[in-house]
């Protein structure tokens, strides 16, 4: 039924006018993500003026593009300076960036490319055949899932702590409690603030990111030599396709990472912040004994980057279906959907299925054309490894204040990034985990709020409540999953043990 | 080398004083013409949201008025307190230009006593109310429970907190209406679960993780007419246009609770009366522009002009409200 309906608009989207609305929200969305600070829920906004000018499909074309490729954007600048430019790509930059310094910034690049362009597509097709029923679905998630999804994102924590587990857990709980600052709902009442209006927004995640990963890297690139480059190397391959072999040594990595990435994309709410660090936490769960994680391993910004844009697609179904956004973007461009006269629901599917089929469309040629814009951006991009590191590093540093102050017109929020990014410089000196203090911030009011909520509507009886929650249930047993496989002495740890025992 | 010192101090103090003429020709071309530049519409929430909304579909309308362009520029936190803050100090001269969104009743969480603000509603200089949607309350459809307030309220009653509302955080026009319930209906006793926008409440409702959902009429029509939802009350003394069948709070219970979501526009305090009325009378045509006013039915937002004496009045209704439900009294 829908499968006859979505195809019998496909030409409806092949017009000059639709193609150049995907050309320039491509464009767009590739440079703003890529710029940390500017993020795509901002680029959507400032576009939603110019799409006033446009008939309704035509104008959604232009925003979904912009999305999709502000998330893939996103992935150049956390893969080439470890400075990632939307928080969906800040796990990218653990890997990413790991492969970047050894050289091989290209074949990050590549991975990624593929990674995101197959994921965008694929959760594209499931946008357009699936919407209805998996709509449903995203219903099933209520407060008891929510915080079991918050825990089980928390779980990643011990992996991406790679050996030092305490004091992953301390940057985590470090996270956690950074969360709990600010405005509280049941209360209306700012918590933690000390009578300082600048505390009253508490720590948001973008200036979070910003300041531990860009500010803290433009700091670190400034010590040492700084003549020397990022890269290592004089100069860059610019073999941009990827190979088979590539492909097919991460292909397992790449379906975990598509898999999660839909999955986590059907969560209002959850999205691909969250995707990306179960994704990357399960990669490394699954380790093998050859395997680098943590140092520029190919495995892992296979799995993030298939999962941040594999949640893209998805992410619009409760948007169009049910007219609840999955997040800020999702958010902006329902607002645009209103303004363009579309009530999104599932009328929208039987009063205007032209115009909503031909966004989906759309949005499936965007991803298409995202691949080969970002051929060129990203070369472009990636002459910048070869810059000296005096260079590049403070001007990391001046466009995270700028980023900052641009994303927030406010000036707080710069100072909180700069705490952020000192603070995030020292810590990852002592081997502590930058990525464990995101963590607790991004989950920290999911966990909170799911909690309460679960207090509230399980009228004091948590347990038994749960019980009942086939989901709840389901995510607990992964919970308890990715702690064994996280705690478990791997295999070849024994190996090597008892090698070393024998050769003594 | 033909470019010596001497020679590049010369040029730069040159370039210094075109600088400084043109900087002050500008000013003087200030005075004859305001505003001399884009203003900015500072909106207290984050991108996404109904106010961010109304207010980015405004700016081209009011930037035609104002014959300069105007930018939204959203400064989120604290429940819109940092920008609230920063509006109660604009400088009449340095912030001439830039309007302020004003959310009511939220802003007037400065009645609240734990708050310590600082500010009253006299620190603001309030400009003019934008619009004004009503509170609403709404069920599934389909609940075998309860299909009208009536039914609804005398289930609450003979359940007490057995009921899960859906809401927006405490001192929200939503909680504003169920606290108002709470503290005037004897034994009506809800519990809530709080969000702060409202994709998670209607996820929850719909979902059956609660039972009833408090919103705005303009936010939730579709939902409505999508057969999702159904409104039981409208918490205003008239019925909406919008929802003609649906009954107002006032007529089932013979209690005025009265909770809207009111936007209103602010400039800077100690603004000169002649600025002042420049942006007024922009604001003004404005709202009444019909494009504009067509594109905001479609954005079920309803609009309501009001400005001096009418706009102080419904300012301090609200307050009275606030200070008759004391909405901090019931959160923990």
């Amino acid at each position: 039924m829908y499968l006859l309906d979505a195809f019998s608009y496909l030409d409806n989207v092949a017009t000059l006018q639709n193609m150049l609305a995907m050309l320039v929200g491509v464009t767009v969305g590739l440079v703003i993500g890529a710029i940390p600070g500017l993020s795509p829920p901002m680029a959507i906004a400032l576009m939603i003026p110019i799409s006033f000018n446009f008939p309704p499909a035509t104008a959604l074309i232009l925003l979904v593009s912009c999305f999709a490729a502000g998330i893939y954007g996103g992935s150049f600048s956390a893969i080439l300076l470890r400075a990632p430019g939307t928080s969906a790509s800040a796990a990218s930059a653990i890997e990413g960036y790991e492969m970047t310094k050894r050289g091989r910034a290209i074949q990050a690049i590549r991975i990624s490319t593929f990674a995101s362009v197959i994921g965008g597509l694929i959760s594209g097709v499931v946008l357009l055949l699936l919407a209805p029923p998996l709509a449903t679905i995203s219903l099933w998630f209520g407060p008891a899932e929510y915080f079991f999804v918050a825990l089980l994102g928390l779980t990643a924590i011990a992996s991406v702590a790679f050996g030092s587990l305490t004091k992953g857990l301390i940057s985590g709980l470090l996270g956690l409690f950074l969360s709990t600052f600010g405005i509280d709902t049941y209360s209306g009442f700012p918590r933690l603030t000390f009578d300082f209006v600048g505390l009253e927004s508490g720590f948001d995640i973008m200036p979070a990111i910003i300041g531990l990963f860009a500010f803290a890297q433009g700091l670190e690139l400034c010590e040492g030599d700084a003549s020397g480059n990022i890269s290592g190397v004089k100069k860059l391959s610019w073999n941009i396709w990827p190979k088979y072999s590539e492909i097919y040594h991460v292909r397992w990595s790449l379906v975990r990472g598509w898999v999660t990435g839909l999955v986590m994309g059907i969560i209002p709410a959850a999205g691909g912040s969250v995707a990306q660090w179960i994704a990357y936490a399960w990669e490394i769960r699954r380790a093998k004994p050859d395997d680098k994680f943590g140092k520029g391993e190919i495995k892992g910004l296979a799995a993030t980057e298939g999962s941040n844009n594999g949640v893209t697609g998805t992410s619009l179904i409760p948007m169009f279906v049910l007219g609840i956004p999955g997040g800020i973007s999702a958010a902006v461009i329902l607002g645009a959907l209103m303004i363009h006269g579309l009530q999104p629901g599932m009328r929208l599917f039987k009063t205007s299925p032209d115009v909503i089929y031909t966004i989906m469309w759309g949005f499936l040629f965007a991803n298409v054309l995202m691949g080969f814009i970002a051929v060129f951006l990203a070369r472009a991009m990636a002459y910048l490894t070869l810059f000296p590191r005096g260079i590049i590093g403070p001007l990391i540093m001046i466009f995270s204040v700028i980023g900052t102050y641009a994303s927030t017109n406010n000036i707080y929020e710069v100072w909180i990034m700069l705490g952020f990014g000192v603070g995030g410089y020292y810590l990852t000196k002592l081997n502590f985990v930058p990525a464990g203090i995101l963590l607790g911030i991004i989950l920290g009011p999911i966990a909170e709020n799911g909690l309460r909520d679960l207090l509230t509507v399980s009228h004091g009886a948590p347990i038994s409540f749960i019980l009942g929650r086939p989901i709840a249930l389901a995510l607990i047993i992964c919970i308890i999953l990715a702690i064994y496989y996280s705690l478990k002495p791997k295999k070849w740890d024994e190996e090597e043990d008892e090698v070393l025992k024998s050769e003594k | 080398m033909g470019f010596t010192f001497k020679k590049s101090i010369k040029y730069l103090s040159v370039v210094v004083a075109t600088a400084v003429m043109a900087g002050a020709l500008s000013q003087a071309a200030l005075a004859q013409k305001f505003p001399s530049k884009p203003v900015q519409v500072v909106v207290p929430f984050k991108p996404g949201g109904g106010a961010d909304r109304t207010f980015r579909l405004f700016a081209p309308y009011l930037a035609k008025e104002l014959g300069v362009p105007v930018n939204v520029t959203n400064i989120a936190g604290g429940g819109g307190w940092v920008a609230w803050a920063q509006m109660a100090k604009w400088d009449p001269n340095k912030d001439d230009h830039k309007l302020g969104v004003i959310n009511l009743p939220h802003v007037l969480s400065l009645l609240d006593p734990r708050m310590k603000r600082k500010q009253t509603l006299k620190s603001f200089n309030f400009l003019a109310w934008h619009s004004l949607d009503p509170c609403i309350w709404a069920i599934r459809e389909g609940d075998e429970r309860f299909s009208t307030g009536k039914q609804f309220i005398d289930y609450v009653m003979k359940n007490p907190n057995k009921i899960v509302m859906s809401t927006t955080a405490v001192g929200s026009d939503d909680h504003m209406g169920i606290a108002f319930a709470e503290k005037f209906i004897k034994g009506f006793h809800v519990k809530k679960v709080y969000a702060n926008g409202d994709s998670k409440k209607i996820q929850e409702v719909l979902g059956k993780h609660t039972d009833a959902v408090a919103g705005n009429v303009g936010y939730y029509v579709p939902y409505f007419m999508d057969a999702k939802l159904k409104p039981i009350f409208v918490l205003s003394l008239e019925r909406s246009p919008n929802l003609p069948s649906v009954p107002t709070f006032f007529e089932v219970t013979g209690l005025k609770n009265v909770s809207y979501a009111g936007r209103t526009l602010a400039t800077a305090p100690g603004m000169s009366d002649a600025k002042r009325k420049i942006y007024l009378d922009a604001i003004k045509r404005a709202i009444e522009n019909p494009e504009y006013m067509a594109k905001e039915a479609k954005n079920k937002n309803p609009l309501l002009f009001k400005e001096s004496a009418e706009l102080w009045k419904t300012l301090n209704e609200s307050k009275a409200m606030v200070q008759k439900v004391k909405f901090w009294e019931g959160a923990k």
